[in-house]
């Protein structure tokens, strides 16, 4: 158990200094480049790296009280697009649904009749 | 991360394998990559594995590493729609290339020798070594599941399934070394699923 405490402790302290040397604080959070980035692209054609710096930005921006219309509006504006997008089935996709849920209906129905 | 119930009767028929539980039977580890290819349609890979592993308690054998997988890889069709912004619902149907697998550490014995003689040359002491093979099997099957996504981000999601799986497994026909060989009964043929998976995004 001793030993277990001590490699949590190890762990989050190497966590710590690692995080203040590949983290660095972020100067001036609200007016980051990477929100321009995020308006451009949408937050699902950023890339990891660049995603993690946004999260970090959209935090940071937060807790100085910056402006969360911001962010909100670039994140509903995807929301919605996806929404638009996606709301209703096109062609063939929604006979394959129904292909679907009659399968998955008569293995469960089926089988619960079986027994 | 998937949830199912086999009764996997070619191990818990013999006290010789580590003991049943529920992370050994009924869980499966799950990891996946899709890509929308169509308005509404992703394709994709996916795979759920069953793990187990321990020492298996043979009386009069070495006593070796015993490790045995059973892997669903699936090569799924999905369609989707937003019933809200936030959420999804989704419905997959897929054949399955199933995969068997069990190996065994075994400890060398009157073969070791040879080594210990290499090793000997060089003015190492002798070692006991051990030595790996695995028997396998593959099927086929299908599964249809019923999805439901919730978006936390627009690039994060969380996303429970539920459906069935049905197996064409026999347990004719493994392979070992070559060999054709009998191996253990599963009764995997119609097995219920639920999964649950977290989803990441990319455009």
């Amino acid at each position: 158990m001793k030993n277990i405490q001590k490699a949590i402790i190890m762990v989050l302290m190497f966590n710590s200094l690692f995080g203040i040397q590949i983290l660095p604080k972020i100067k001036d959070p609200c007016s980051d480049p990477i929100i321009a980035v995020a308006k451009e692209k949408g937050l699902k054609g950023m890339n990891m790296v660049e995603t993690i710096r946004y999260v970090r930005v959209e935090k940071a921006c937060k807790n100085l009280g910056g402006h969360d219309e911001t962010f909100y509006i670039i994140e509903s504006k995807e929301y919605q697009r996806d929404y638009e997008q996606s709301r209703f089935m096109v062609s063939w996709t929604s006979t394959f649904s129904y292909c679907v849920g009659v399968a998955i209906f008569y293995y469960f129905a089926l089988g619960w009749m079986a027994k | 991360m998937g949830i199912y119930e086999p009764t996997l009767t070619g191990f818990d028929d013999n006290n010789q394998f580590p003991v049943a539980k529920v992370w050994n039977r009924n869980l499966l580890t799950n990891y996946g990559i899709y890509y929308q290819f169509f308005y509404n349609a992703r394709i994709g890979y996916s795979s759920y594995t069953s793990w187990d592993f321990g020492e298996m308690t043979s009386d009069g054998g070495s006593k070796p590493i015993f490790g045995r997988s059973l892997t669903y890889r699936m090569f799924p069709i999905e369609t989707y729609f937003r019933i809200k912004p936030k959420i999804e619902l989704n419905f997959t149907l897929t054949p399955i290339w199933g995969r068997s697998k069990i190996s065994l550490n075994t400890r060398l014995n009157e073969s070791g020798d040879d080594w210990n003689t290499l090793l000997a040359i060089y003015g190492n002491e002798a070692l006991e070594l051990a030595t790996t093979d695995a028997m396998r099997q593959d099927w086929m099957g299908y599964s249809g599941q019923i999805g439901f996504r919730y978006y936390l981000k627009t690039y994060l999601g969380l996303e429970l399934k539920l459906g069935f799986m049905h197996n064409y497994y026999s347990e004719k026909n493994w392979r070992l070394q070559g060999n054709k060989i009998t191996g253990p009964v599963y009764d995997i043929e119609k097995l219920p699923i639920f999964a649950f998976k977290v989803i990441y995004g990319l455009k």
